[in-house]
């Protein structure tokens, strides 16, 4: 018994120690982390970008295709416009979600639909920096290094996860090239995305 | 120690210089003690309103009655949270809506806070029958087109759409439109995930109590467990909570009337008191003065209660009020007592005319009695219990007090009254003046003498009912006021007068102002109709060739839909939803609050959104069908008052030619009978005529405090007319009914100060018809004499 014990002690401190080196050696490793890219985007301002997005479901022969523009306006504006013929455009900012279709508008309170906002707040949080946001919807996971990392999310709210198992975020430096949402049944929706200089 | 010593001698003391006979004392005393204890350990005192509305006699008005004490719009509270910003607002109704959510006092407690769709299986495999869209070519190759094409803008959309796992086998969105068309609550609206107002300064919640809302002692406990509750929720940060609703209303009103009425009953004593003391200057009379008040009053609770098993607490407030007259008897005794007789052959003398004021005024309240109002037969009950037993008690136990030897005190202020009685003139010029000016003012108004909407009786201050209205407003829910009812005998019958009326509305343009209230078939069709449609649904072959055509042109591939193929033909063969089924599926809440059953037969009770134009709305909705008709519950319930009060009038005048013939027994003269009745009726009318120039709208509670003038200016009436038995025995009437009147008059004049309607109404009223029964009774007697 006593034995025993002491052994868990040992075993406990061993862990917190290796817990409490565990950052520090990441860091050392290489200082392109989560919370450093995070950093660098809170502070990129407005951005531009041209968007072509393509869904590939199972209920359809052929996947569906739009394009179109996204503008991204600190802390959580974000506007997507499709291109023409389409004359809708959504735009997302806070808690509300705005649907125009040419001058019809249609607002949505995205705060009476959990699963949106958490879904939102994975491109939201992520152009704005806002760890904090982003790791209390989704677990947060980035591997690869600067010149090609994917950061994943897994969704940690259950209304989400029922329907999505997670998202793959893929880029270069502090570029997104490619937004991946994999569906529970699943069906996938893929953005590719081209910066528009300004 | 020594100096309570000395106050306690000094107490004994004083008490033994009363001069009276403490065994009877002490045995009265005793007696009370025991009815008291027997009062206060047995006796309920109800507080719910409900039994002080006049019972309706139609159906409808039964229905309606019940629906104003257990309807759902009555129990429905509407809290607001307001301060501090909207997140801080909207984490506080989180919080406060679980608390509220896991205490027994409520059967559901809303804030907004969105649930994730839940599909109820149930309405999903009914869809096909029950849902709202049922144009007959529906399931055409263009429909199905026009329906993909649409599916596929969803599809397209940024967000995951929560409909999309069901499209396989609802491609037409049928379930989706279905639950859009039932959500109203969708457009409260909302912030940081809860309901806010529109300005978003208010966090916004909804709660319906268990209790009925006319049950106040519920409503109390209810409303201080919000309170108590709150103030935890929001522990010390400055968030403020309204709450409003008719339980609200009830308690507030209930508080406002008991604190009020505490405090001047207080002041009304004193001044009985002082005016007492001042009047004999001897302290043991306030006692002996209040002795047969108290018995009066615990002989009427009792009675009450053994007769209705219960007593309400408005029967006992009012009843408190009515027998305060009850006073006048041991005063008329103190004033007519001399050195020269005995106390108890003093009170004989007084008692022949004590005793026919006592029998007239009992059959007052024996007309309350017979009234179609639980509440105010309670009341007449309480009043003739109280008046038999005080004038019992007066005339048996109260001589019995006193010493064979008893020298009693000189009434004061006799000196003043002997130079009054000189002047016979004032009265009658003051009298007639008044009458004429209020004859007229009668003649003039009579249309607009009566109010008998009871909303103008609420003691609750403006603000409050504007707060109502704007919550009201803000979280969409109707004005209990305006209603519709649908009567069947199953709720089958109902649904289909509600679709036959639906159908009416869609195509009359007259229908237009209705068009946005929801009818209970908007939620579930009727049988009859289902088979319609049921009968409408293509068969497989039919529906995979419509199909086929209509995904010409789109990216779903073909064999997506099986699901729906196949739902499509079970659909066809099920029985229809029935209203009892309905009520197992989400449906349960809008169905129950709508369709119910009543004691004989089956009733819709659907308030009524709009804020149209009331009397077109009800023109229109009583010839829509017989099955349908329009209620507001304030007019209803004015009318039911406005009849009850016909009714108590009539019952009145029978009264009074039983009194009529009581005096003319009692007088042993017709002419007598009649020289004491008319004073008593120019009184009145004069009264009447002075509130009416007053700008006062008689209601219910002048009516009765009409009647409590009535018994009063009898008494004064017959002690005025009797024939004198001694030497200067008229002076010492005058003193009696002049301490009457003065300390009536004081009292109810302190009540006509009240701020709460019904209060002033009972003390101005009698305030001024006891002065006006006294001038009358006083100038006119004199005069016929």
């Amino acid at each position: 018994m006593r034995l025993q014990k002491s052994n868990l002690i040992c075993r406990l401190l061993l862990g917190l120690f290796l817990i409490t080196l565990a950052p520090i050696s990441v860091a050392e490793e290489s200082d392109w982390s989560l919370e450093y890219m995070m950093k660098q985007w809170q502070s990129s301002g407005e951005r531009h970008a041209r968007f072509t997005e393509v869904r590939e479901l199972a209920l359809l022969d052929q996947p569906i295709e739009q394009r179109g523009t996204l503008v991204f306006q600190p802390p959580d504006r974000l506007i997507r416009t499709l291109a023409p013929p389409s004359d809708t455009r959504y735009e997302i900012e806070g808690n509300r979600l705005i649907l125009w279709q040419g001058e019809k508008q249609q607002t949505l309170l995205l705060d009476n639909l959990p699963e949106l906002l958490a879904f939102s707040a994975s491109f939201r949080s992520v152009l704005g920096g806002d760890i904090e946001t982003l790791n209390s919807y989704f677990t947060p996971k980035l591997s690869g290094d600067k010149k090609g990392w994917i950061l994943t999310l897994e969704p940690k709210q259950k209304e989400l996860a029922a329907k999505i198992t997670q998202i793959e975020i893929e880029g270069r430096e502090l570029e997104i090239d490619r937004y991946r949402v994999i569906e529970t049944n699943g069906d996938q929706i893929i953005t590719h995305l081209a910066p528009i200089q300004k | 120690m020594s100096v309570k010593l000395t106050l306690l001698v000094i107490v004994i003391e004083w008490f033994l210089r009363m001069k009276i006979r403490y065994n009877t004392l002490v045995l009265w005393l005793s007696a009370l003690l025991l009815c008291s204890w027997w009062a206060f350990s047995q006796i309920e005192v109800r507080t719910d309103m409900s039994l002080f509305l006049p019972e309706g006699t139609a159906a409808d008005q039964k229905l309606l009655l019940n629906e104003i004490n257990q309807g759902e719009a009555n129990r429905l509270l509407m809290i607001a949270i307001k301060q501090g910003d909207s997140a801080g607002r909207a984490q506080i109704s989180q919080q406060f809506a679980t608390q509220l959510r896991n205490s027994p006092f409520f059967e559901r407690v809303e804030n907004g806070t969105p649930t994730t769709l839940v599909i109820d299986p149930l309405l999903f495999k009914y869809r096909y029958l029950i849902s709202t869209d049922d144009r007959p070519d529906n399931y055409s190759a263009d429909m199905l087109n026009a329906a993909l094409v649409q599916r596929l803008e969803e599809l397209k959309s940024p967000f995951p759409t929560p409909f999309k796992d069901l499209l396989p086998a609802d491609p037409l969105g049928t379930y989706q439109s279905m639950l859009g068309s039932w959500l109203a609550e969708h457009n409260i609206n909302s912030e940081q995930g809860v309901w806010h107002s529109k300005d978003g300064e208010m966090a916004l919640l909804l709660a319906q109590t268990k209790a009925g809302g006319m049950d106040l002692d519920q409503q109390q406990l209810v409303l201080s467990f919000i309170k108590t509750e709150f103030v935890r929720v929001s522990s010390g940060q400055p968030y403020e909570l309204i709450v409003s609703g008719p339980g609200t209303f009830g308690v507030e009103s209930r508080n406002i009337i008991h604190n009020e009425s505490q405090s001047l009953s207080i002041i009304a004593s004193i001044l009985i008191a002082l005016l007492l003391f001042s009047a004999y200057r001897f302290l043991p009379y306030l006692l002996i003065a209040a002795l047969p008040l108290a018995s009066a009053l615990l002989a009427a609770a009792i009675v009450c209660q053994l007769f209705f098993g219960e007593l309400h607490g408005i029967t006992l407030a009012f009843g408190i009020t009515l027998l305060g007259v009850t006073l006048d008897y041991p005063i008329h005794l103190f004033s007519h007592l001399r050195k020269e007789q005995s106390v108890k052959k003093s009170m004989l003398q007084i008692w022949n005319t004590m005793r026919l004021g006592v029998y007239t005024t009992c059959i007052a309240y024996l007309v309350l009695l017979t009234t179609d109002f639980s509440g105010l037969r309670q009341l007449g009950l309480f009043t003739l219990t109280g008046l038999l037993t005080a004038a019992l008690t007066s005339r048996f136990i109260l001589p019995q007090l006193f010493p064979v030897a008893f020298m009693p005190p000189k009434p004061r202020g006799i000196s003043l009254l002997s130079r009054l009685l000189g002047q016979r003139r004032w009265p009658v010029l003051v009298l007639s003046t008044a009458a004429i000016i209020s004859l007229a003012s009668l003649l003039i108004s009579y249309d607009t003498l009566w109010q008998d909407d009871i909303a103008t009786l609420s003691p609750l201050p403006q603000a409050l009912l504007k707060q109502d209205r704007q919550l009201r407003q803000q979280l969409l829910s109707a004005e209990p006021n305006q209603l519709m009812l649908i009567r069947g005998d199953d709720p089958e019958s109902i649904l289909q007068t509600s679709e036959a009326l639906r159908e009416r509305l869609k195509t009359d343009p007259e229908g237009q102002i209705l068009n946005d209230i929801k009818l209970p078939s908007d939620y579930l069709p009727s049988e009859h109709k289902q088979r319609l449609r049921q009968r409408a649904l293509p068969d497989s072959e039919q529906l995979s060739a419509n199909l086929q055509q209509g995904l010409k042109g789109t990216p779903f591939r073909e064999t997506a839909f099986k699901p729906f193929i196949k739902e499509i033909q079970e659909s066809r063969r099920y029985s229809p939803l029935s209203y009892a089924q309905a009520l197992e599926t989400d449906l349960k809440p809008r169905l129950q609050s709508m369709i119910r059953q009543g004691p004989s037969d089956w009733f819709a009770l659907i308030p009524l959104h709009t804020y149209g134009d009331s009397e077109s709305i009800a023109n229109y909705l009583n010839n829509a069908s017989p099955e349908v008709r329009y209620l507001n519950m304030r007019s209803e319930i004015s009318s039911l008052v406005g009849d009850f009060r016909e009714q108590i009038l009539q019952r009145i005048a029978f009264g009074s030619l039983l009194m009529l013939l009581l005096l003319w027994y009692g007088l042993g003269s017709l002419k007598a009978a009649f020289n004491t009745l008319i004073p008593i009726a120019a009184a009145i009318l004069t009264t009447v005529g002075l509130l009416n120039l007053s700008g006062e709208s008689l209601n219910l509670f002048h009516l009765i405090s009409l009647m409590l003038v009535l018994g009063i200016g009898m008494d004064y009436s017959l002690f005025f007319r009797r024939r004198e038995q001694q030497q200067g025995e008229t002076l010492l009437t005058l003193h009696a009914l002049s301490v009457c009147a003065l300390s009536t008059a004081g009292v109810f004049a302190i009540l006509a100060s009240s701020s709460i309607p019904v209060l002033h109404a009972i003390g101005q009223t009698v305030a001024i018809g006891v002065a006006m029964s006294y001038l009358a009774t006083y100038a006119l007697s004199r005069r016929i004499s």
